[in-house]
């Protein structure tokens, strides 16, 4: 039924899921059990529907409303900031109906984001602490040049020789220099290893440096305080351990995991596994995996469930969150770069198709009010490092999502993955340590 | 900004309202100052005097000392999406000029043989009766068949559950399924519980992920996540193979490793083209399999976002098709005069990516 509905309402209006009748009342009467994008939807169609002149004053109604509920969550946001946060639809509205209103292009650029969602992101901006970030040098020729000088002594040469743009564009963008060898044949392009290469030694194709500005290179910690205190200026939803407890340091466990005793470990409010799945046949009965054997129900009430699968295991590991009592509601997909910054299109990685990305699946159980929702895309764009590991950036994601104070496991984890704020369990850790009183 | 303030009578109520409000704005200022004080360390940094004589770039040779931007703290910071960095956006196979001649000897090959685009304008009620009567009637088979594009509304269960893709298919035969993450798992229990499900094996995975903030791809573009725990900002594209296939062996009928598994959206074809199904989707289908007999069914109404062309070498049925040309007798002539599949050339062996004759390939 759910997916004929949108039909039903033709396509246009795709995002309005209810019948609405032609007067505005009608649709008041509603506005308890709407969420905010349908009661404009709804409103936007009574005013097509109808044409009514009821619906003017009514649009300053809901204006006042608005302001009002937004002001209540932002509390010290200033008027701007509140504006700002107006759903996208209610700017339709008032810009039609209110001649001589200008909406900014911050506005118009912001006017998608719910107003929850803006101020999640206003927070985790104040939280985290900003890492430089550099762009790459898309100019062919700076490579050129660079590339047939020598690269210990590149700023002197481009020095005398007056390259002064390319001197200036080395100390603010990445550069990523070729290195011409006498078995190099740069016709034959790059190597799809690039610098993870093995045969560096004898392989024809292009590898290459990299040159940084120099803030990246000797990052140095703020002199006063080294580390960002958490302190946003209100709270959303969080639980009251956010400013009472302190995140536990790394703790790990090297253990059999089919073995562990999981009654022991306590609750968790996010788990991520990446099982060694050992399939070779599509057949879902003859699949074995230590995974399934995990008494989940044991180390997780409420939270979510972060799953990496392969285009094998992906059905399995689905339908084993849903017998769990998970829905999975998102999947995440690590899009996989090279050295270079581009999506990794060769090396034979995959069965039919070359393999550039893998997924996760995201399991959530229970309500989770505490959790922030919509934070980031679907998405993770990193490189590849030692074949298996993951990119690090999924745990600063998690910790966003669940909070640094929160409980969090790790099943399957290497030396690698250990990380304050989570206990790693598996086989190929160096020892155990654990501050926590669990066994 | 100032206007709307001024202007409106509601304003002054919210603005003038409690105490607290304004003690809050005091607390928040403070720690703005304070946020403030602790980051300046690294701005600071970057123009510090003390540095003015030394070269402001070092070269690094190792990987181990390789610098990566974090876009994950970009985006926290900036809003810059992370899809955004990617640097073969435009042109995906840069840096790979072999790659990039097979590519284009292979579509050139594929536009030699390849019969006139077909379209069968088929309502979205009449689909189920009309695949029927093609199966039974006219005895049509195709050996690739994709389904749907990029748009919530043409994933209906009922519809495809009705559907005698079995019959449809010949073997071997591929299918390709498009679908939002909400909708993989109720693709999953199509191909699980429907009768033609069980005949085809899900092979690949395919993603195509959107760019840009105004995007006409990015699913549910109006739905607040409140379910969902992340911003969907991704298609799924299940490939499915039916019958036996063997890449080290059947190369007449599949090239693999040619195209990756993921399309990202080239904005400089988007622009002008809003296709229901991007481009080189439709070209990687082509790389990947040699049949000329190729049809893409869109079981409802593309809607005003999008648009829908028809293209050189597929049948395309759907309600919204504009050209209703198509005619299963006039069509089987046509690719008995194209033939069935498209020839590679000797270049083409030479360039493409071999499996390795010693891995046993399993299907
Ligand atoms: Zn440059
Ligand atoms: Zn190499």
């Amino acid at each position: 039924m759910e997916t004929i509905l949108p039909l039903l309402l033709g396509y246009g209006n795709s995002l309005l899921r209810f019948p609405v009748e032609g007067n505005v009342s009608s649709l008041f009467r509603l506005q308890s059990t709407l969420r905010w994008h349908e009661f404009l939807a709804g409103l936007i169609r009574v005013n097509k529907l109808s044409n009514s002149l009821e619906f003017d004053t009514d649009i300053y109604k809901f204006y006042a409303e608005a302001l009002t509920d937004v002001e209540d969550q932002s509390k010290s946001y200033n008027c701007s900031v509140r504006i700002k946060n107006i759903n996208c639809l209610a700017l339709e509205i008032l810009e039609e109906n209110l001649p001589g209103l200008n909406v900014s292009t911050d506005l118009k650029e912001n006017k998608k984001k719910p107003r929850a969602l803006r101020l999640s992101n206003e927070k985790m901006k104040e939280e985290t602490k900003e890492e430089p970030t550099f762009e790459i040098c898309n100019q062919s020729k700076h490579a050129e040049i660079l590339a047939g000088i020598d690269i210990d002594r590149c700023a002197e040469s481009l020095k005398r020789s007056r390259k002064t743009q390319l001197l200036k564009c080395l100390e603010t963008k990445i550069h990523f220099v070729p290195i011409i060898k006498s078995h190099t044949d740069p016709k034959l392009g790059d190597c799809s290893y690039l610098d993870t290469c093995h045969k560096l030694k004898t392989c024809k194709y292009l590898h290459y440096y990299q040159t940084v500005p120099t803030l990246a290179a000797n990052k140095p910690p703020p002199p006063n305080s080294p580390t960002l205190e958490v302190l946003a200026s209100y709270t959303k939803g969080e639980p009251i351990s956010k400013t009472l407890c302190k995140q536990l340091p790394a703790q790990w466990i090297n253990c059999d995991v089919r073995k562990l005793n999981f009654n022991r470990l306590g609750k968790f409010a996010a788990i991520i596994a990446d099982p060694p799945w050992n399939i070779h046949t599509n057949s879902i009965e003859s699949n074995e995996t230590e995974l399934l054997k995990i008494p989940v129900d044991q180390i997780q009430d409420e939270g979510i469930f972060l799953l990496w699968v392969t285009v094998r295991s992906t059905s399995i590991g689905r339908a084993w969150l849903l017998e769990n009592g998970y829905t999975v509601s998102s999947e995440l997909i690590w899009v996989k770069t090279n050295q270079l910054g581009r999506n990794i299109c060769t090396g034979r990685t995959g069965h039919w198709l070359n393999h550039s990305k893998e997924h996760l699946l995201v399991g959530i159980k229970g309500r989770c009010t505490w959790l922030q929702r919509g934070l980031f895309d679907d998405i993770i764009l990193a490189s590849t490092r030692e074949t298996g590991r993951k990119p690090d950036e999924l745990y600063v994601m998690v910790e966003k999502m669940v909070g640094e104070h929160a409980r969090k496991l790790e099943i399957f984890g290497k030396q690698h993955n250990v990380r304050p704020g989570w206990l790693t369990i598996g086989n190929q850790l160096e020892g155990n340590n654990v501050v926590e009183d669990l066994i | 900004m100032s206007k709307v303030e001024v202007a409106h009578p509601t304003e002054k109520r919210t603005t003038t309202n409690s105490n607290s409000n304004k003690v809050s704005i005091l607390l928040r200022n403070k720690f703005k100052q304070k946020y403030l004080a602790m980051n300046s360390a690294f701005p600071n940094h970057y123009s510090h005097p003390s540095k003015k004589s030394k070269q402001k770039f070092i070269v690094n040779k190792s990987s181990k000392d390789y610098f990566k931007n974090d876009h994950t703290n970009q985006f926290i910071h900036t809003g810059k999406r992370p899809i955004e960095n990617i640097r073969n956006i435009e042109n995906p196979v840069s840096g790979y000029p072999k790659l990039q001649r097979l590519l284009s000897l292979k579509q050139d090959q594929i536009n030699k043989y390849r019969s006139k685009p077909f379209g069968a304008r088929v309502p979205t009620e009449k689909m189920v009766e009309t695949i029927d009567r093609w199966v039974s009637k006219q005895k049509l088979t195709f050996d690739v068949i994709m389904i749907g594009g990029l748009s919530e509304n043409q994933f209906i269960y009922p519809l495809l559950l009705n559907l005698q893709l079995d019959k449809l298919c010949s073997k071997p035969g591929f299918l390709f399924f498009w679908a939002s993450t909400q909708q993989v798992q109720q693709l999953t229990r199509l191909l699980e519980s429907s009768s033609w499900g069980g005949k085809f094996r899900r092979s690949e995975e395919l993603v195509f992920l959107p760019v840009g903030r105004d995007s006409k791809y990015i699913p549910d573009k109006n739905d607040i996540p409140e379910e969902s725990l992340l911003q969907q900002k991704q298609w799924h594209c299940w490939m499915c193979i039916t019958g036996t296939v063997r890449r080290s062996t059947d190369s007449h009928l599949i090239h693999c490793n040619v195209n990756t598994d993921i399309i990202v959206e080239n904005t400089l074809m988007t622009s002008s083209c809003n296709n229901i199904v991007p481009i080189s989707m439709y070209e990687l289908v082509e790389n990947f399999s040699s049949s000329t007999r190729r049809l893409h069914i869109l079981p409802a109404s593309v809607g005003l976002e999008h648009s829908l062309k028809l293209r050189p070498g597929w049948v395309i049925v759907g309600p919204d098709v504009l050209v209703d040309n198509f005619d299963p007798s006039v069509y089987k002539q046509e690719i008995s005069s194209v033939g069935s599949n498209v020839p590679s050339t000797d270049e083409i062996d030479l360039l493409r990516p071999k499996s390795p004759n010693r891995r046993l390939s399993y299907c």
